[in-house]
């Protein structure tokens, strides 16, 4: 923003706010349950501070900065996601782009929250004026998962953004000329007051704008300096702020249409490749990457269908690109043939340079992000998982499997040795404890897990322990060793106190079963193999 | 674009495991069974056994043993029976979990790993058997990979098609049938040169689960009474 050298001359601003914008974000991005109540939670050593709540967790007794576990014991149904506020600036400027279809020019404003825009709202008499150019506005963020944009429109920035923010309908347009007359109406909030100014008019009975215009001028500059000759422009509607600067550029897009409607899903891939490698044309042009793309396919009975893709890292390789969107097209389930293949970029990144380990023992990391784009596609992002450690003593928790998003870009063999005959290659460190050259190991049996643990059929003897179970299709005899108890978990109210049994099969299989010390239930957990 | 030229170089210039570095599975007596070359890179190996004969443990010897060097690990648990404690390691080497919707999706996770050139030991475990054709076609990309590619079945599960190199069987026996248990295994090479049957011991991981038991959160401190007071 900046005063522009015909400030004064009449123009017309419009201010598009997505109220509680980190929220918004979050809801776009993380996807919690629709209705489900939402905070954001900041991690801060060993426990977490909320930082943003939704009405219905406000309602639930969720209150800004209780410890996370506070607000999940008002709210046990309170969906938690992690507060990151480096990732609003670039999701503002991403739905100003996605704004741009709707008007001239969009900026996000820096001086004011984020998820607030500015607006270029003069001559668009042709295009239907203000009201057409608010419904447009409303139906982008919409599609855009912003459901939630308030529009004001005015003389200055000062009575659009109070517009905006203003109680009632989500669009409010104000007349040329009347910014004095409403704002007039409106508490002294709506001026942004400085936190003393705005203690010293309580303390002095002002409420409203109103109440400021009424005041003489002379012993309110005496009293609060030049900070008070600005409130009272502002008051008036003199705002000289106007969105000015370059347009935001609007994310790459290719489109393909079809001379005839097309039902096979190679004939769509072919096209598909085509495409891709203009769109890794042009972001290479403009020295982006793709954090997120959609595919859109619109269909001969004049339907469409979209899926949203987010890769493990920002893309710009075409080949990489078809690896991600293949499989998702090959799993489209279309209900007509497609008429037009469109993949259109929803948010981008600076593409960063990658470091290429020429002559390090290492595998191909375009490689492997292939495959896991090609696995994820097929068959789902919870596919490719890794093993992590859990603080748990019981065998099925002791562990977690975490998806795997990305690929390590460095090498990973740090204990590979240099490839003979090169002078490059990472230095062997000292690993674990080796003989003969070969890594020790202590062999032990592991557990395996039945898909979900269900009931023991058995039958029992009479203090209480199997002596007969239902394994496959028919009753073995087993021969029980235990038990092992275990509780604990009280502390975080999903307690347990179980005694786990091994049934020894005649044929030699290792059942492992669990009795609840509390409920008397047995059920079967897996096997040890 | 300069940026394919260098994936292509990458490819191309990318080093092969060294032949001195064999995979091993850090059990003696299934190395020595396995011979000097182990785990044979580029081929077949079939791990056979019933349930609780131990070829789980051992695997994950030789899994470790693998990611302790380096080498980067795939395995595809067709039946997602694997309990991730057992396998969470801090070894460098890169380990990829890959749980498929259905069992028999898995050879086609365990062509879409090899195609990527990027692992050095691919495992499917609990897929259903190879075709004929599938089994030729995993072991070329075996090879074209540079990895080695083991296939693990139940004892009653049809063998799998195609070119077996190897194929390791397991059976074992309760040794001490008390808690915690211990296995006495016996592996027999039944495909490939001819050796003695190799004899070790498994036992059940119950000291590493008690070691890892997490302290309660302390109680806040209770009011004692003065002696004597009312």
């Amino acid at each position: 923003m900046s005063t522009p050298p015909h400030a004064g001359t009449a123009t017309r601003i419009a201010c598009a706010i997505v109220p509680e914008f980190a929220l918004a974000v979050s809801r776009r991005l993380d996807a919690p349950a629709p209705g489900q109540p939402l905070a954001l939670v900041e991690e801060r050593g060993q426990g977490g501070v909320v930082r943003a709540v939704d009405a219905a967790a406000r309602e639930a007794g969720v209150r800004l900065g209780q410890s996370a576990a506070r607000a999940r014991a008002r709210c046990p149904a309170l969906c938690c996601r992690p507060w990151r506020p480096e990732r609003l600036a670039e999701a503002a400027r991403a739905l100003a782009g996605m704004l741009h279809e709707a008007a001239p020019l969009v900026v996000p404003a820096d001086d004011e929250a984020p998820g607030t825009f500015w607006i270029d709202a003069q001559g668009l008499g042709r295009l239907g004026g203000e009201p057409a150019l608010a419904r447009r506005l409303v139906k982008v963020a919409k599609r855009e998962g912003y459901p939630t944009l308030r529009i004001g429109v005015a003389d200055s920035a000062v009575a659009a953004r109070a517009a905006a923010l203003a109680a009632g309908p989500p669009v409010r347009l104000v007349p040329p000329g009347g910014d004095a007359a409403f704002l007039g109406g409106l508490s002294l909030e709506a001026l942004q007051l400085p936190e003393d100014i705005a203690e010293s008019f309580a303390l002095l009975g002002l409420r409203s704008v109103a109440d400021l215009h009424a005041l003489p001028e002379g012993p309110l500059l005496d009293r609060f300096g030049p900070a008070a000759r600005a409130l009272l422009d502002r008051a008036l509607g003199h705002d000289a702020r106007r969105p000015t600067g370059r347009p935001p550029e609007a994310p790459p897009e290719v489109g393909l249409t079809l001379d005839q409607p097309v039902d096979q899903t190679e004939a769509l891939l072919f096209g598909l490749r085509g495409l891709l490698d203009r769109l890794a044309a042009r972001l290479l042009a403009r020295g982006l990457a793709a954090s997120r793309l959609a595919l859109r396919l619109a269909l001969d009975d004049r339907s469409d269908v979209e899926r949203v893709v987010e890769p493990a890292r920002p893309l710009q390789h075409p080949g990489l690109l078809f690896e991600l969107l293949r499989d998702r097209l090959e799993r489209f389930s279309l209900e007509a043939p497609v008429v037009e293949l469109r993949v259109v970029v929803l948010e981008a990144v600076p593409a960063l340079a990658e470091q290429a380990h020429l002559g390090v023992a290492g595998r191909d990391t375009a490689a492997l992000e292939a495959a896991l784009h090609r696995l994820r596609g097929r068959f789902g992002d919870g596919t490719v998982v890794r093993p992590r450690p859990a603080d748990d003593p019981r065998p099925e928790a002791s562990g977690r499997w975490e998806p795997v998003a990305d690929v390590p870009l460095a090498p990973y063999g740090a204990f590979v040795e240099p490839h003979p005959g090169s002078s490059f290659g990472t230095k062997p460190r000292e690993g674990p404890a080796l003989e003969g050259g070969t890594p020790r190991v202590e062999p032990r049996a592991v557990f395996r897990l039945l898909p979900a643990c269900r009931p023991l059929e058995a039958r029992f003897d009479a203090a209480g322990l199997p002596r007969a179970v239902r394994w496959g299709e028919a009753w073995r005899p087993v021969r029980v060793r235990g038990p092992e108890r275990l509780s604990g978990g009280w502390w975080t109210g999903s307690g347990y106190a179980r005694e786990d049994y091994r049934l020894l099969l005649p044929e030699g299989a290792v059942l492992w079963a669990s009795r609840d010390a509390r409920k008397g239930e047995w059920q079967l957990l897996g096997w040890m193999d | 674009m300069i940026s394919e030229r260098v994936h292509e170089l990458l490819r191309s210039t990318r080093p092969q495991p060294p032949a001195s570095a064999p995979l091993v599975t850090g059990v003696s007596e299934v190395d020595r069974l396995l011979g000097a070359e182990g785990v044979p890179v580029g081929r077949i190996t079939e791990w056979v056994g019933a349930a609780s004969c131990g070829k789980t443990g051992v695997l994950r010897g030789l899994v470790l043993s693998a990611r302790r060097r380096g080498l980067a690990v795939a395995y595809v648990d067709a039946g997602r029976t694997l309990a991730a404690g057992d396998w969470a390691d801090e070894a460098p080497g890169l380990l990829w979990v890959v749980r498929p919707p259905r069992p028999a999706d898995a050879p086609d996770c365990a062509e879409i790993l090899l195609r990527a050139c990027g692992f050095d030991l691919v495992v499917l475990d609990g897929a259903p058997p190879l075709a004929d054709a599938l089994g030729v076609r995993l072991q070329r990309l075996a090879r074209r990979a540079a990895a080695a590619l083991v296939v693990v079945r139940d004892a009653r599960a049809r063998p799998s098609g195609g070119p077996v190199t190897t194929r390791l069987a397991f059976t074992a026996v309760i040794e001490t049938p008390a808690v915690p248990l211990v296995w006495r295994v016996e592996a027999t090479r039944d495909r490939g040169a001819p050796s003695p049957p190799g004899r070790f011991f498994l036992t059940e991981p119950v000291p590493d689960r008690l070691a890892t038991c997490p302290p309660a959160p302390d109680r806040p401190a209770t009011r004692t009474r003065a002696r004597g007071a009312a």
